[in-house]
């Protein structure tokens, strides 16, 4: 499920030795270009499609494809390519917004473990053991119990399941920059301890972390919407593609094209983020490195 | 017997089409349904194993009295044997008791029970066990959710001699026979229940014509033939011990996974044929079809008439007016579901076909009737507005519940929009779907209820069934009608057959006034067997697959 | 040396009960703070109507009237005697109700295991510092699977390996031949992460200057591939064991709803649809013990691959999973 590990940003081992060639860099182009239409369905999801996402109509249920509906029709008559392009934000924003959270959450305490004294070092390292000991999906499961199903709460679950794994990237890119010599000559200089982290320390741990997060992204859009798949994050009849497809399933035997394209657009989705993510961290590995 | 019986396409057979009286059971599709004998072989020979894919909603607990889920009779049936058998024509026959009195004023029952009955552990089926297992069912330990209120007004009871138990009710309760024939209240063995009553759940123990083997929780429930079983219901077709040697029950949740278990030969039989597959099914040579509509409410989407909007009758009216109920049933059934007329199914008895159509798709009806409500205005949205609010209603829908609901929950907000109300789908889980159906926070709810007695109208629209603190009753719609109260009372209690068909009719003319909830449909139990499998039975009382007259021609 | 691995594994198991102990905690907390009614729960059902006795009966049996820190207490005390409680939904010990569903997602876990390590390592060995479009095809593939939701291939794999061609039964638990499409709906997209990683780290590997030597020394490629390279090439595996075993018990939670197999994972989610408080717990616990069980073979497994590290001092061993 996950494209490239958060529970593993950046093994010690593999992160030295990574020499990923992008296979060709048209690739890169192209999954940009995706991502940048994604984008543009999100804000403006009317450039596509003329149809109304929530348009009932009893007589035209599970139509195939068509002229006037292009990718078909679903259980209740709606248009699925309306219905694709509008779920586009929903699906972009559990990605995205989970990953923020993830960020936010992860970095706050990350700093605090690199910076601070042993014990709260402790405190926050083991905390994120307890953390890390549930699989993603598990420990999105109780928070969804705790908060109850929906998008903002699936977004949520998704962000704190992954606050673990970024407090201790962080933590680690912490250390790192707070051993490095230019922080030792800083703090030589007199700087207060804040002073430092603001200046020094948060924007050089900033870069090679958002860059890992882009990839997170497609691994949080996946969860997303494995939980709508299983009912419990965006509901009907907002679209969602998670939730398309759960419902696909029933009418597989009738209706290929409803249970086909909903699962195109995640993995497309999933891979144009991941490309240029990876081309990103190519980039970044090759100067900063 | 025209317009409720779409279902019955092909062969008819000779026990539905008596069933007119009231209990119809519809049966279509060639091959076996009760009562006929199919090509092929014609005499039942014995031996084999049935496997049947059951739909997911696997009980928690497997003790009758213990589960209320509609596929407990499915998996119980087969063990435990009812008291009396319900048949089609709406006449209680015996089983485990020879015969019964009753008294004039309604309170006590005499049973006489059959001798030689044996239970599987050997315990002995007599008086005194007939009395344990109705403590059984109102013993708090055994966490009823169904049996012990189906039997509420029973107060206690009296061995008279070995074969004998005298009854007395609390109050006159003219179903008692009627719910004594369901699953739900089937026999277990009073030694287990006095021995090991925390076994029961796991692996419960009754006299019927299958022993269980093992509930392999998520996955299935496998039996094998009881040889000494001698004690069938007269409702069925052969006398002696079950034809299969052994049987076995699986949980296939997911609709086409079930489908194609059947299809691919996976399975011998599946229970819920999606209504998808229905046409796929009948134009299969390999495969036969049977279906029964199940007694008591239809499917249907209730309104809560204790809070505004819906406590005002007018605008229950229009919106059930602003509804296309055929059009969404035939879109999400194929074609397969009918559209409910009423508030209880044609196959309840005292169904009152003579109010059929009165409900009826009626958009200018629905506007004309919000009007008058004094919801005039319309918003930016088109929604319709009473003093600046807008016209409102929230549905909480469990996501567990079947996907066809959804599916008219969608439709019907589309409908009613049109109309300018706004319904507000919500999907909280289970649990918080459950707490606020007893909170009364919720303007619509669905569901259904199977049961083979009009009473069923008393669980849902007695205001006395309106869950409070104390207690937890099923009137959803939160209804309280001095006129309907009286009624349903008064039927209940009445032991005069003619005079109960007369309440009843009353009963649901009133409903329809009333419009407490949209009826959608009549709830079918459809099955779906390789032709090789014959007389796959579904008993009148609780329509569900009864395996006791099954053969298989191999 | 000895000494040294017995303060290594005396040190993870504290560590470890600490884990335990900080997820019976945290997941206690959690859902005792969750709004809802358990005593309804337990005897809830679309059709229930249970009577005031019954719910007075349930209420007490359960201790739902006790105040919080008794509760907690009671459940500290009893899971220290391996007593997780009483399953709300099921009526029976949650040890029982996770045992009779543990073989079936062992079964499966292990087949997705088998199929997606052995896949992704003969892919990486056969196309790693091969051609251009060899590596071209097999990381544009890995890609491709690596970013497929294992509930849509799952939908994909039924649809024509079940439903179309009817090679492969659609469900249930029964046999080897129901156990090859959920395995490799949860296998393939962690090949196609592990397939990844693997080669990366084998062209790295294919670099060193003893292969080198060891090809000059007139070694065929196999041979160098497998008894040279791989070795080596392993250890970024082992270090992701715990992101691909949590990957494989997370993804059980799909593959077994949808394939509608018995397992751990369907148990999960119907228990956290009706708020089954004891029975989510003890997966809970039971997917931290696995985590910290783990840990401890990695640790070991790492001095038996990379004879190097048992010198090292304990700090700078990578944690199952971890970055530090």
């Amino acid at each position: 499920m996950t494209v490239v590990t958060p529970a593993n940003p950046a093994p010690p081992v593999s992160a030295r030795r990574l020499r990923f060639r992008p296979g060709i860099r048209p690739g890169v182009y192209l999954a940009a270009l995706v991502l940048f239409l994604l984008v543009l369905a999100t804000v403006a999801p009317h450039l596509f499609t003329g149809q109304d996402p929530l348009a009932v109509d009893s007589a035209q249920t599970l139509r195939p494809p068509s002229a006037e509906h292009l990718l078909g029709t679903d259980e209740n008559g709606r248009d699925v390519f309306s219905r694709i392009v509008f779920g586009t934000r929903t699906s972009l924003l559990l990605g995205f917004g989970a990953i923020a959270i993830a960020l936010a959450g992860g970095g706050l305490l990350g700093v605090a473990a690199g910076l601070g004294n042993r014990f709260v070092e402790n405190l926050i390292m083991r905390f994120s053991d307890i953390g890390l000991a549930f699989p993603e999906l598990l420990l999105a499961l109780v928070v969804i119990t705790v908060a109850g199903s929906g998008t903002s709460n699936a977004l949520i679950a998704i962000g704190v399941a992954n606050i673990p794994n970024y407090a201790r990237v962080v933590r680690a890119q912490t250390l790192l920059i707070r051993r490095s010599s230019y922080v030792e000559a800083a703090h030589a200089l007199g700087l207060s301890v804040p002073r430092v982290v603001l200046r020094h320390v948060l924007p050089n741990a900033v870069k090679p972390v958002l860059i890992l997060a882009t990839i997170g992204v497609g691994s949080a859009l996946v969860a997303g919407s494995a939980l709508s798949f299983l009912g419990l994050g965006t509901p009907p009849p907002e679209p969602e593609w998670g939730s398309m497809l759960s419902t696909a399933r029933d009418f597989i035997s009738r209706a290929w094209w409803y249970g086909l394209f909903p699962g195109v657009a995640i993995t497309l989705t999933v891979i144009s983020v991941t490309v240029v993510g990876r081309a990103l961290r190519l980039r970044s590995e090759g100067r900063t490195w | 017997m025209t317009k409720r019986t779409q279902m019955t396409t092909r062969t008819m057979t000779t026990r539905a089409a008596a069933a007119v009286l009231g209990a119809a059971m519809v049966l279509a599709g060639c091959g076996s349904g009760t009562g006929t004998v199919s090509a092929g072989g014609t005499t039942p020979r014995a031996g084999g194993t049935l496997i049947l894919g059951e739909n997911g909603q696997e009980p928690t607990c497997l003790d009758p009295h213990g589960n209320s889920s509609s596929d407990g009779p499915v998996i119980t049936v087969p063990v435990s044997d009812s008291l009396v058998w319900f048949g089609a024509d709406g006449t209680i026959q015996p089983w485990l008791a020879d015969s019964w009195k009753v008294s004039p004023d309604g309170l006590t029952y005499t049973f006489t029970l059959h001798p030689g009955v044996k239970f599987h552990d050997g315990a002995v089926w007599n008086a005194e066990a007939l009395k344990t297992n109705f403590e059984h069912m109102r013993d708090p330990a055994t966490k009823s959710p169904l049996a012990a209120a189906y039997i509420a007004p029973y107060k206690d009871s009296k061995v008279i001699d070995e074969n004998t138990l005298e009854v007395h009710l609390s109050s006159p309760y003219s179903p008692f026979l009627n719910i004594l024939a369901q699953g739900y209240l089937g026999m277990i063995s009073p030694k287990q229940i006095k021995e090991a009553p925390q076994s029961i759940c796991e692996h419960p123990i009754g006299s019927g014509p299958f022993i269980l083997d093992k509930w392999t929780k998520g996955q299935s429930v496998t039996y094998h033939k009881n040889p000494d079983y001698n004690w069938g219901p007269k409702g069925a077709k052969h006398t002696g011990p079950a034809y299969l040697d052994k049987l076995e029950i699986r949980f296939l949740t997911e609709d086409a996974t079930r489908y194609n278990a059947l299809a691919s030969g996976e399975v011998n039989a599946i229970d819920f044929t999606p209504p998808q597959n229905v046409e796929d099914v009948k134009a299969n040579p390999d495969l036969g079809f049977v279906s029964a509509l199940r007694p008591g409410h239809p499917m249907s989407f209730w309104l809560n008439t204790s809070r505004a909007p819906f406590d005002d009758v007018k605008v229950r009216q229009a919106l059930l007016a602003s509804v296309d109920r055929s059009a969404i049933i035939k879109g999400i059934s194929f074609g397969q579901y009918e559209v409910a007329q009423g508030f209880v199914t044609p196959s309840t008895p005292d169904y009152a076909s003579g109010l059929e159509g009165k409900i009826a798709y009626d958009p200018a009806k629905a506007g004309r009737l919000l009007d008058e409500a004094g919801w005039t205005a319309k918003d930016a949205d088109g929604i319709r507005t009473k003093d600046g609010k807008r016209l409102t209603a929230y549905f909480p829908i469990d996501p567990s519940f079947p996907a066809q609901r959804m599916q008219i929950a969608v439709q019907t907000q589309a409908a009613a929009r049109k109309a300018g109300i706004d319904i507000q789908i919500q999907t909280p889980s289970t649990q918080e779907v459950s707490d606020r159906s007893l909170a009364g926070d919720y303007d619509l709810a669905s569901g259904l209820w199977a049961t083979n007695t009009a009473d069923v109208l008393w669980i849902q629209y007695s205001s006395k069934n309106i869950t409070t603190d104390k207690r937890r009753g099923q009137n959803v719609a939160r209804l309280s009608d001095g006129k309907l109260d009286e009624l349903l009372q008064t039927a209940r209690e009445t032991t005069d057959k003619a005079k109960q068909t007369d309440l009843y009719n009353q009963v649901q003319a009133r409903l329809i006034e009333l419009a407490p909830a949209i009826p959608f449909y009549n709830d079918p139990r459809p099955v779906s067997f390789q032709k090789k499998v014959h007389d796959l039975t579904l008993p009148p009382a609780y329509p569900s697959p009864y395996f006791y007259d099954t053969w298989l021609d191999e | 040396m000895r000494n040294k691995i017995l303060r290594l594994v005396g040190g993870r198991l504290i560590a470890g009960v600490g884990v335990l102990w900080g997820a019976a905690t945290l997941t206690f907390l959690v859902l005792y703070f969750t709004p809802g009614d358990q005593a309804q729960a337990i005897v809830g059902g679309e059709n229930a109507a249970p009577t005031p006795e019954v719910i007075a009966q349930v209420t007490a049996e359960y201790g739902l009237d006790q105040p919080w820190y008794a509760q907690y207490l009671s459940h500290l005390g009893r899971i220290l005697h391996g007593d997780l409680g009483t399953s709300y939904r099921l009526h029976t010990p949650v040890t029982q109700a996770i045992g009779e569903q543990a073989g079936a997602t062992l079964e499966l876990a292990l087949a997705a295991a088998v199929v997606g390590l052995t896949l992704s390592t003969v892919v990486a060995l056969a196309t790693a510092k091969r051609r251009r479009w060899i590596r071209g095809i097999a990381s544009g593939s890995e890609l491709v699977i690596a970013s497929t939701p294992s509930f849509w291939l799952g939908i994909l794999l039924l649809t024509v390996f079940s439903f179309g061609l009817r090679l492969f039964p659609a469900t249930g638990s029964h046999g080897l031949q129901s156990l090859v499409l959920p395995a490799l709906a949860l296998a393939l997209p962690i090949a196609g992460v592990l397939g990844h990683v693997l080669r990366e780290a084998l062209e790295e590997v294919l670099d060193e200057p003893f292969i080198v030597s060891a090809r000059t020394r007139g070694l065929a490629d196999l041979t160098v591939r497998l008894r040279h390279a791989l070795r080596h090439a392993l250890v970024p595996l082992i270090t992701m064991t715990g992101y691909w075993v949590g990957a494989l018990l997370g993804g059980a939670v799909i593959t077994e709803t949808l394939f509608t197999r018995q397992g751990i994972g369907r148990l999960l989610l119907s228990a956290v649809n009706a708020k089954d408080l004891p029975v989510v717990l003890g997966v809970v616990l039971l997917s931290a013990g696995i985590y910290v069980l783990l840990n401890l073979v990695v640790d070991l497994l790492y001095l038996v691959i990379d004879p190097r590290l048992r010198d090292a001092p304990a700090t700078a061993r990578p944690a199952v999973g971890g970055a530090s």
